[in-house]
Parts: C-alpha cells; structure tokens; sequence
C-alpha cells in the first residue's frame, strides 16, 4: 500500500462517516483479506479506525490488527474502563516505545478530526496527556495550542489539554499562545489573556490595545524565560490561575531555573549564597525591583554588574530604585 | 481583629455576639483573636458573613445528601427541564426558569444531575445565597446562572481566590492538590472542598471528610508506584461577603422603607 493513498481514509474524508461505514461493511463482505490489508496499512488514519471500531469487532478483525491499530483500540478502552492498564502497564521497554509512537500517530492523524464526538476528543485528550505525563514528550505543543483554541471558540471542552499543556512546562508554550491575543475572535482573545493571567500587562490589555501590548507581553515573556517555573495552578482550582511565577532569587542573581521546581539550575558559590540569604528578608516590592534591574543591567552591561552586584545590598536596593525611577 | 467602622472592636465586645461553641462563635473568636485585621463597615455587614458562612456549610451538607453525582464534564448530566446542558459540559439556565426553581432543583432532584467538584462549589454557593436572600432578591440579581467550574462566575458573586492565607474559616473553600495524579484520572488532580468546621471538609464526588480522609482519596488515584502525596494548599477562596451583603442590606433597607409607606 506505500505510496498510495488509503481508500478508507478517501471515503471519510469525502462522502463521511456513514458511507465509511457502509463501504467497510461491504468491502468487508467481499473480501476480508483484502478488507484487513487496507485496515493495517500504514496510511491509515485514527479517525478512520475510530470510525470503524465497532465493524472491526463484527468482522472478528480486532485479532487480525497490527500492534499500532491494537493499542489504539485498547488505549480506547481504558478510556472506558480506567481500571483497565493492558496498554498504560509499562512492562518492557518495545512495549512503551510502541505505546509512544502509537499516540504520536493518533494525534498526528487524528486531530484533524478533533470534534468529531465527545468519545472522540477525549481520547485526543487522553493521548496527549500520556505523552506529556509519561513520555515528557513536548514536541506537540503548537499542535495543541491550535486544538484548545479551536474548540473555545466552538465552545467545546478544554481544560484537561489546558492542563496537560501547563504540566509540559514547556516555556515556548507561552510566545505561542500569546499569539492569539492578536485574535479578532473576542473568545480567542479572551482566552489567551485567561491562560496569560501571570504576565502583569494582561491586566491592561484589551481588544482596541492589544496591538500595543502585544509587543510588551512578549518582551516580558523574553525577558523573565530563565526565571519562569511551572506553580501547579489549574482552572479546576480557580478561575484566574497564576500558571507561571518567577523565582525573584534567580532573576537577581541571573541564574536559569528548573520550570517544574522552580530551584535554581546551577551550584551556587559562597558570594552568591550569601547574596542571597541577604536578599530573602527584603520585602517582596524590594524583592521585585532589585531582581528587575539586576537583571537588565545583566543583560545589558555585564561589566556594570560585576560591580553593582558587588555593592552593599542597601546601596544595591538606592541605585536600583534610581536607575528604573520606581518604574517596575 | 475586627474592625468596624474603622475602630478596632474589643474581643470581649464582639464575642458575646454568638454563644462560643456555635460556628458563628468560633468564626467570630478566631477574627477577633487574630494578628490579621478584619474590616467591616457595620456589625450587620460581619452577621452577614457569619450567617452567610453557616448556609455554605449547610448547603454543602445537602448538596452531599441530594445524591448529585460525581461526573466528569464530558459526562455532566442536568434535569433538562431547567437547565441546558453545554457542548463544554456546563449547565446553562433555561430562559424561561426562575433562577431560584433552577438551584433548588438540583437539590430536589439530585439524581438528575452530575458534575465536577469545582461546579459543585458553585451551587453550594448560589443555594446559600438563595437562603439569605430569599426568592425575590435572588431572581433580581442572578437573572443568568451558568454553571461550569470556576468559569463564567456572575460577578455579584465577587469570588475571588487567595493565596498564603493565615487564618481558616468555616464556609472557606479550600484546594487539595494532586500532583502526581495519574494519567488517567485528571479529574482528580484536586479537589475543592468546603471546610465545615471541625476537622471536616465537604468535597463533591469524595464526601464530607477528614482533611487526611481526603488526601487519601486523591492518592488512590495517583500514578502508580507514585510517593508524592496531595496535599491541602494555603489558599482560599471566598465569596465578596461584603458585596453580597451590601446587595442585601440596601435590599433590607428599601423593604423597610417601602413598608413604612404602605
């Protein structure tokens, strides 16, 4: 079948669900051998062996599928029975890696038929939650974003992608749902501004500015990256979650931070530690300031740092509120 | 403390509002004897905190015997009589619907419905409020209610979530998180829970429990050979008593007035 296209995935995709059904059907009548070759091949796409599920069990096929097609009817079913584990039980590692590259192809063929019926979508959910849960895999992020952005707009479920999405912890994640603040779908807009609530201007930003904006939430994006950890915060615990919060400690000190902890990346010297246990009793406001221009002047002369940083940390705190003249 | 109209009230003044075993005396003591500071407008504006507090456990405590099930949001169900279900799974009342029948049904007919822990704190709210309010007033300010967790929240409700909160509430809602919730189970990445008051917590889907009890449950539906227990956060989240109350006090005040009059 390589090189073709697969004629069950044609009739689908231009006569619909129920001709796929009926066509199977026969196909099925007439030549079961031919009918089980075209379902195992490769071209296949999810939506099609969804749709066709329960033919496959009327013809008795389901013992005849090939492992891809056999995983993915029964991560199905643990859909349906939680207490069911044959595909999640993780017992040898070919197993696992025919788990991964069955769900990288439910979701590479399959999301385009995201809304398809709620059964349908929650095994697009189920699977991407797996990647990221078991496999910490984020290379379907952009994907993502694109379906939870869809389905808000169609007014479809979407908090558990959300969630799974934040619990990649997947930094680039956020330039790219940024984008759809450009949105001129008011619920698209809205939405990003929801999942971008941590980032201080989203407080400002509105419909009529949000081109003026849009350049600051992704400059402030840009800039606090390093210092971004993942808080845990999700939609089923509040309707503003605070997803990402900045380590004040790194961003003074310039230090990269672990996006799922939140500890500072790098062993620490004396100077620095010591810094730092100075740094903890201020208050949060001088926290902010002295962590903002710390880092800017980093960024911007390294030599200047060296020597800023070098100062008595009351000193630290007068040329910090100076230089940003109480502009955070 | 508390601080009404801007003068600290003595603890042996406002403390002798209640008998200090009700809950409303132990609400009372723990604001006054606390190093936060508590403001109120008027003594009327804190009873009704008090009183609004004791109707979010009391709602809670039927909420649990109304036989609401726990469902996911893909498989929430409502009496369709009152209530439209949404494509997201949330519940929209029918136009036609007084919004006080719409809550009460849920109550009265609990087998009808099903849904999430975060929506079930919803409708312990709107029922506690329903109970102060009363039919009249509740109509007038809850024209639209759309149930589906801690979105498209009305904003008279004022809810608002706190984080690092040093003193805990009856009538609170409080957040267990999961962290290591299995794949399988993201419905169970946490749970809301409404404090009732000594030791218990009311979570849709788990029942009224202990806080352990509760952490217990979550950690059954952790991935396996998992060793991060859930565990209660420090945050809260609460209704704007002082909103609500000043809804109702203006709406008290106009009644009176209106009667003088009659």
């Amino acid at each position: 079948m390589k090189g073709t296209k697969n004629v069950l995935n044609d009739i689908r995709k231009n006569k619909g669900r129920d001709k796929l059904v009926s066509s199977f059907n026969i196909m099925a009548k007439k030549n079961i051998r031919k009918t089980r070759k075209i379902i195992n091949d490769e071209k296949l796409e999810f939506t099609t062996l969804y749709t066709i599920k329960k033919e496959l069990e009327r013809f008795e096929l389901n013992k005849d599928l090939n492992p891809r097609n056999k995983i993915a009817l029964q991560l199905i079913n643990e859909i349906k029975d939680k207490k069911n584990n044959i595909v999640t039980k993780y017992d040898s590692i070919e197993h696992i890696l025919r788990v991964q590259s069955t769900i990288k192809w439910i979701l590479d063929t399959g999301l385009d038929g995201d809304g398809l019926d709620n059964e349908y979508d929650e095994i697009l959910d189920f699977s991407y939650i797996l990647l990221i849960k078991v496999y910490n895999d984020i290379t379907y992020t952009p994907k993502i974003i694109d379906v939870i952005f869809k389905r808000y707009r169609k007014g479809y479920y979407i908090y558990d992608l959300v969630w799974a999405l934040f619990e990649s912890c997947d930094i680039d994640s956020l330039s790219l749902i940024a984008k759809h603040l450009l949105s001129e779908n008011f619920k698209e807009f809205n939405l990003a501004c929801r999942l971008l609530n941590f980032i201080p201007v989203i407080e400002n930003i509105n419909s009529k500015n949000k081109r003026d904006y849009y350049p600051l939430v992704i400059k402030w994006i840009k800039t606090n990256s390093p210092y971004l950890y993942y808080t845990g915060e999700s939609f089923q615990q509040t309707s503003r979650p605070k997803v990402y919060a900045i380590n004040m400690e790194a961003k003074y000190l310039n230090k990269e931070v672990s996006k799922k902890t939140g500890e500072i990346l790098h062993k620490l010297n004396k100077r620095e530690t010591r810094l730092l246990v100075e740094f903890k009793k201020l208050s949060d406001y001088n926290k902010e300031i002295l962590s903002n221009y710390s880092s800017t002047l980093y960024t911007n002369n390294l030599y200047q740092w060296n020597n800023f940083i070098s100062y008595p940390l009351i000193k630290q705190i007068e040329y910090a509120k100076k230089r940003l003249g109480g502009i955070l | 403390m508390i601080i009404i109209a801007g003068k600290i009230v003595p603890p042996n003044l406002i403390n002798g509002l209640y008998p200090s075993t009700s809950i409303r005396g132990e609400m009372v003591n723990k604001l006054s004897s606390s190093e936060e500071k508590y403001y109120y407008d008027s003594i009327e504006q804190l009873k009704f905190e008090m009183d609004l507090r004791k109707n979010i456990i009391n709602a809670s405590i039927d909420l649990y015997k109304s036989k609401v099930t726990f469902r996911t949001f893909r498989k929430s169900k409502c009496n369709t009589d009152y209530w439209k279900r949404t494509d997201e799974g949330g519940f929209i009342l029918k136009e036609n619907i007084r919004p006080s029948r719409g809550i009460k049904d849920i109550f009265l007919n609990g087998r009808e419905y099903g849904t999430e822990c975060a929506t079930a704190i919803i409708i312990v709210y709107y029922k506690a409020i329903l109970e102060i309010f009363g039919e009249e007033l509740f109509n007038e300010v809850f024209t639209k209610i759309h149930l589906m967790n801690w979105s498209y929240l009305d904003r008279n409700l004022g809810i608002t979530y706190y984080r690092n909160i040093k003193d805990y509430l009856p009538g609170d809602c409080r957040y267990f998180k999961n962290p290591d919730v299995s794949p399988k189970t993201p419905e169970w990445q946490g749970e809301n829970a409404i404090d009732l008051s000594s030791g218990r917590y009311y979570g849709h889907g788990i029942g009224i429990k202990s806080a352990e009890d509760i952490i217990n449950t979550l950690n059954r539906y952790r991935k396996k050979d998992s060793d991060t227990s859930a565990y209660l956060l420090n945050s809260v989240t609460n209704l704007s008593y002082k909103n609500l109350s000043n809804i109702y006090l203006k709406f008290v005040s106009n009644f009176q007035i209106s009667k003088r009059f009659i």
